[in-house]
């Protein structure tokens, strides 16, 4: 049989990492792409450097508890630009269009983008509008490229990450994914579980002070794939593992038990307003203190360290002082039989 | 059911789990020699891994893993012929999501849609109902699980004859739990075993939760009475598992085989009554093949003649399917009974993994090998 595309593909899993490798960087590898960041980094003059970012977003439904695809595709932009310690510029937006989709749709996706546009300063500057027909796609795709510009003195990278580096994150986890999956309904019961979907521009902007940006040794929003898929990715490509505190990781009642009651794993789960950051330990706790003083940093919280290792992985202190290991996630989460 | 929401983080606590370990240390002192505790749950299994609880037991209480999930011990012929209904017929195929990777001989659920067939993952059997009535073709939910999903099967059969639905079928797949676990007490009586073996190597069972919901205490007394040996059924939360496990220790300290309930607040003496009856208003048992514990008399479930027109097998022309597994290395057969962990097997992460499986317990998400590999492997060896 030949080989398909399979939708495990494109869940930011252990299978997305295969498809980058094995197609992605085999065609196009350069000494940029393969950096593997968030966004590329090029050097423009001997002050600043170019950050560079695409995403395409087809989150179904368009609309759910806590945001809609507008906002997500503006926000998950910004925030990917925010991982290399950029400042967001601005956005390109590209629409594919199911034939049919009443206008108002378009209206409220564009009120929540101009919204968020406003808010963060950021300038939507050109875009491409496609119509297709019934069918070929589902409502509304939309693509975001985002321009930003990072300062020389930051240089946020895998190889910067040493043990005894701390791991922050900025709050609690895993509300964007199961906001999604209680929109798509068919569970038979009702939730207030709200997406995180949020730009984290001042949060961030807060941290890169230049008493602080020396000690910031990466950034990484986890969104598909969750803590899990970030935490791995770092430590295969920096060579060192990873253990994180179980009972540090902030995380909502409700999150946790929509999550146990279809034994999903929350560390597994999409984020889109939270970022994953490591520092040295010595600026940590003036970090934390940083970001709680913004809203979206209320809940930051250290929850683990870069440790040395022989063999790099993630490993999990559990509430009881058990060890056990983080996988990279195959590929989404299904819901068990029992 | 709100108290049992709110009441879960009791059972999470660390200083209620540590007041069990601790005890849990001092009886295996008055034990005096090695204790082998089977949980034959699925769910225990993964929960005993995710939690870290082999590494809270003292050295000579060993914990080991049996056949309780139901996709482990689902054969991989019903894979192959599910898949053989969706190539052949123009159908609609509903599951349960740990069904949908299963690696058949050929292929699993999971490549057949993305070829084009209509594959579609269910959370209740009830949601197969609202697709039949919805499509103009055949719909088939594969019915697989133990005697906790069959009363919504059931429920759901009878609703589908109620209502008069007549392009929804069930191919049937599920399995009677009490016949199995009697064939692994036999098994390691050594009076079925195919190993040489001259002692019983488990000392006590960790029963499962949900399964007793439906059941009840009373359905496992004969495990003690005819074969004196211990058993507790025992909950989910990190708390639950660590008493269970106490409880089965004392036993062992006092020298008295007997069954126990510790998660009270949901499993009682003669279990859901209702769900027991339309079960057997549904269903009846014959033999049937489980992996790796072989053919069982009266362990596999078919529906009674008054449903037959909802019987997969009844109505699409389903060639036998036999495969021959002596060829393999895998050592599933053993992993299921106890008689090796996972990484005692030579396929264990080098050959078989949670996307390459070898053997039914790496397919599962529940199942010993892939609870193993995801949670402990780097640190059980």
């Amino acid at each position: 049989m030949k080989e398909k595309i399979l939708l495990s593909y494109g869940s930011g899993g252990k299978h997305t990492l295969e498809f980058i490798n094995n197609f992605v960087l085999k065609y196009f590898s350069n000494e940029v792409l393969n950096q593997l960041l968030d966004s590329a980094v090029v050097k423009i003059s001997d002050e600043t450097k170019l950050a560079f970012t695409v995403d395409s977003y087809t989150v179904s439904p368009i609309f759910f508890p806590g945001g809609d695809i507008g906002k997500l595709s503006i926000c998950g932009t910004i925030n990917d630009l925010l991982c290399v310690g950029a400042l967001p510029l601005f956005i390109s937006l590209s629409l594919i269009i199911e034939e049919g989709l009443e206008v108002e749709v378009i209206e409220k996706i564009f009120s929540s983008i101009k919204e968020i546009a406003y808010s963060e300063n950021i300038k939507i500057v050109t875009g491409d509008t496609k119509v297709v027909q019934k069918g070929m796609c589902d409502k509304i795709f939309i693509t975001t490229a985002g321009i930003g510009i990072v300062d020389n003195n930051i240089d946020l990278n895998y190889d910067k990450i040493k043990p005894g580096d701390v791991v922050i994150i900025t709050g609690s986890i895993a509300e964007h994914g199961c906001a999604v999956l209680l929109a798509r309904g068919g569970y038979g019961f009702k939730s207030d579980i709200q997406s995180d979907c949020a730009s984290l521009k001042g949060l961030i902007e807060a941290i890169l002070k230049p008493e602080i940006v020396p000690y910031i040794k990466f950034m990484r929003d986890p969104t598909r794939g969750g803590i899990s898929a970030v935490l791995n990715e770092i430590v295969n490509k920096s060579n060192v593992s990873i253990e994180i505190e179980e009972e540090k990781i902030p995380i909502k009642d409700n999150v946790k038990y929509f999550c146990e009651l279809l034994g999903f794993d929350p560390l597994n789960i999409a984020n889109e307003g939270k970022m994953l950051i490591i520092v040295s330990s010595s600026i940590a706790e003036e970090v934390i203190k940083i970001l709680k003083q913004h809203h979206l940093g209320k809940d930051a919280a250290i929850i683990g360290r870069i440790i040395k290792d022989d063999e790099p992985k993630v490993i999990l202190k559990t509430l009881f002082g058990t060890k056990r290991i983080v996988e990279l996630p195959i590929a989404e989460e299904l819901p068990r039989i029992c | 059911m709100n108290h049992l929401y709110f009441d879960l983080p009791k059972f999470k606590d660390k200083k209620n789990v540590e007041i069990e370990v601790e005890k849990i240390h001092k009886l295996s002192k008055k034990i005096n020699r090695k204790v082998c505790i089977m949980e034959v749950c699925g769910t225990h299994t993964m929960q005993i891994a995710k939690y870290g609880i082999r590494k809270m037991m003292p050295e000579n209480v060993k914990l080991i893993s049996g056949p309780g999930c139901p996709v482990c011990v689902t054969p991989q012929e019903y894979i192959d012929k599910a898949i053989y209904i969706l190539k052949n017929y123009d159908v609609i195929i509903t599951t349960f999501g740990d069904l949908y990777r299963v690696v058949g001989t050929e292929s699993s659920l999971e490549k057949e849609r993305i070829n084009g067939k209509d594959v579609r993952i269910v959370y209740s059997p009830y949601e197969s109902l609202d697709i039949a009535k919805s499509v103009n073709k055949p719909v088939v939910f594969l019915s697989i699980g133990f005697e906790t999903t069959m009363p919504a099967v059931a429920c759901t059969i009878k609703e589908a004859k109620r209502s008069n639905i007549n392009n929804l079928y069930f191919f049937i797949g599920n399995k009677f739990f009490l016949p199995a676990l009697e064939t692994l007490i036999l098994f390691n009586r050594n009076f079925l075993s195919p190993f040489i073996k001259t002692e019983m190597f488990i000392d006590g069972f960790l029963l499962p939760g949900h399964l007793s919901v439906i059941v009840g205490e009373e359905s496992y007394l004969w495990v003690a009475e005819r074969y004196g040996l211990s058993g507790v059924i025992t909950g989910f939360e990190p708390l639950d598992i660590v008493r269970g496990i106490r409880m089965l220790l004392e036993t062992f300290v006092d020298s008295q085989p007997r069954i126990q309930n510790e998660y009270v607040r949901v499993v009682s003496y003669e279990g859901n009554k209702f769900a027991k009856k339309v079960i057997s208003e549904v269903f009846e048992p014959t033999g049937g093949s489980w992996r790796g514990l072989g053919f069982i008399d009266e362990s596999t479930a078919k529906l009674k003649k008054e449903y037959e027109m909802f019987d997969a097998e009844k109505v699409f022309n389903i060639p036998n399917i036999t495969i021959n597994l002596s060829n393999t290395k895998c050592k599933c057969n053993e992993v299921l009974i106890g008689k090796i962990t996972p990484f005692e097997c030579p396929l264990f992460e080098k050959v078989c993994t949670p996307e390459n499986p070898v053997g039914a317990c790496m397919v599962s998400s529940e199942g010993a090998c892939a609870a193993y590999y995801k949670y402990e492997r780097c640190y059980l060896r």
